[in-house]
């Protein structure tokens, strides 16, 4: 099940031809690396629009919120592996 | 001249892109649901209440015979290992438009039909990218390598909107289906009335009673008996079944204003509390100016109803002094309205609507100074609001007995069945509504 965290973190992303990607991230004290990049899409909010990032890396899948705003980083959940 | 029309239908379209978002959950009969389902008496932590309904099934949980709408309960009996999804209203939405913007490429007649289907008009743009056929297939290799592998449709290829509608519903999932003209009536005697988009169960059996069972019989009948049954509706159904169907593809763009608009709200328990009653009628209103003012409008008739615990429906309208798209107004007009229906049966859903609709600057100036600082009260809300986040800046009335916002601002999820708890849209036609339409 899907278990909400929106934990702020810390994330190693490429940027390439506008794109931006996430590489790596650190959680709970361990860094992951992202596996595959399963689906991305945007949320708008107010004046802001996040980039949202589903990926799956040892664990499970998570998903992760960008805000280029103020160019932050949130775990916003994970789906944790049985 | 004859046209080509192609219908594109995302399949399981939900909960396919909540199994493209996570791969742990593709393969799996999955059913999607609302956030409220978790809050209903009865749920669990990751198991829904058995009130709740399966808003949108996967193909593997369709195999085993689970079905939109079905409640939770009865689902898990014929599934036993279906697993629970809550919606990502926000995902739909963003994938929705990167798939209409994928169709777009290859026709400027785009017709927006739902949320996960859209008819395009390719008679005179094929010829550039290889036919039909090819317009098809780059429409799906584009989908795998955009949105997802895991995204599917079905797409549906013929000369009018209905009949290829109808092709795109022969193969499910991944299908491409030509129903060439010639193939019409062949195809038509196979499948029941009910599966033509327009024939409801309920317009069969009026059909069954006069004696059409086919489409075969509804060529044939004599065509003045059939308009009086069933009024035009009847004669369109007819060409149809003949293989004439010239409806036009309605580009996005040319869609004629709406109507009317409306809000609707399931209460997460039926109550006969008037506080909590008008709480709610109160957000209501203000989702509905607010969209009213979103999209320039003002109207000059409301309509409140309400739905009890037993089912029962009971409505109340009433023409208001101005045009307006201010929330207060329609407040107060709407509390008149339902406040005989409150108090004794428990109210289970609450419904506003705004009807006789303007375009804001057709209509006067407000006289009264009042009215006129009203107006730019709205005006400053709904910047800081599009600025920071729907409801940031809210009347104090709506700050309590009301459920909380989702996490971190989300807009409040917006559930795509009407059974469910939560906020619904009532406008059937989702190419009108401005958050679908392609921006
Ligand atoms: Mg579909």
């Amino acid at each position: 099940m899907e278990e909400l965290l929106s934990e702020p973190v810390d994330v190693i992303a490429t940027f390439k031809e506008r794109v931006v990607t996430p590489r790596r991230f650190r959680w709970q004290g361990r860094v992951l690396t992202v596996k595959t990049l399963n689906l991305t899409y945007r949320v708008k909010n107010g004046g802001a629009t996040y980039r949202y990032f589903s990926v799956s890396a040892p664990g499970g899948t998570y998903l992760l919120r960008f805000d280029p705003l103020d160019l932050s980083w949130l775990l916003e959940s994970v789906y944790p592996e049985e | 001249m004859n046209r080509t029309i192609l219908h594109v239908d995302m399949n399981s379209y939900f909960a396919s892109v909540e199994q493209q978002a996570n791969p742990l959950l593709r393969g799996k009969a999955i059913a999607v649901s609302g956030p409220g389902a978790l809050r209903l008496p009865g749920s669990t932590p990751g198991n829904p209440s058995p009130r709740s309904v399966v808003a949108a099934a996967s193909i593997e949980a369709k195999a085993r015979g689970v079905k939109t709408a079905m409640p939770y309960f009865m689902a898990k009996q014929i599934c036993p290992e279906l697993i629970f999804v809550v919606c990502h209203p926000e995902r739909y939405h963003d994938v929705t438009q990167r798939f209409l913007r994928i169709f777009e490429r290859y026709s400027p007649l785009m017709e927006i039909f739902s949320m996960d289907e859209a008819f395009l008009d390719i008679t005179d743009t094929q010829q550039y990218f290889g036919g039909a056929v090819a317009v098809a297939q780059r429409i799906k290799a584009d989908l795998r390598c955009e949105v997802g592998n895991w995204v599917r449709c079905s797409i549906g290829i013929a000369s009018g909107k209905i009949l290829a509608k109808l092709a795109s519903e022969l193969k499910k999932p991944d299908g491409l289906v030509v129903l060439q003209d010639k193939d019409v009536a062949q195809t038509l005697a196979k499948v029941p009335l009910t599966d033509l988009c327009g024939i409801a169960h309920h317009t069969a059996a009026h059909m069954r009673a006069v004696g059409i069972t086919t489409f075969a019989e509804l060529a044939a009948y004599p065509t003045g008996a059939l308009k009086k049954e069933f009024g035009v509706r009847g004669v369109e159904l007819q060409a149809i079944a003949r293989g004439q169907d010239y409806a036009p593809v309605v580009p996005y763009n040319k869609v004629p204003p709406r109507k009317s608009i409306g809000h609707a709200y399931t209460l997460p328990f039926n109550s006969t509390d008037p506080k909590k009653v008008l709480g709610v009628l109160m957000r209501l209103c203000e989702q509905v100016a607010r969209r009213a003012r979103d999209d320039g409008m003002v109207g000059e008739q409301v309509s409140a109803g309400v739905r009890f615990g037993n089912m029962r429906f009971a409505y109340n309208h009433e023409r208001l002094d101005s045009f307006t798209n201010n929330a207060r107004v329609l407040y107060r007009a709407c509390e008149k309205l339902i406040l005989p229906f409150i108090g004794k049966t428990p109210v289970r859903l609450l419904t506003v609507t705004l009807h006789r609709l303007a375009f804001g600057k057709q209509v006067q100036l407000p006289l009264w100074v009042g009215e006129r600082s009203q107006r730019q009260l709205d005006t400053a809300v709904d910047e800081v609001n599009d600025r920071y986040g729907e409801f940031i800046v809210r009347r104090a009335s709506l700050h309590h007995g009301l459920e909380p916002r989702a996490k971190d601002g989300r807009r409040s999820p917006e559930v795509p069945t009407s059974r469910d708890e939560g906020w619904h849209k009532q406008s059937p036609g989702y190419a009108m509504n401005k958050r679908i339409a392609l921006k």
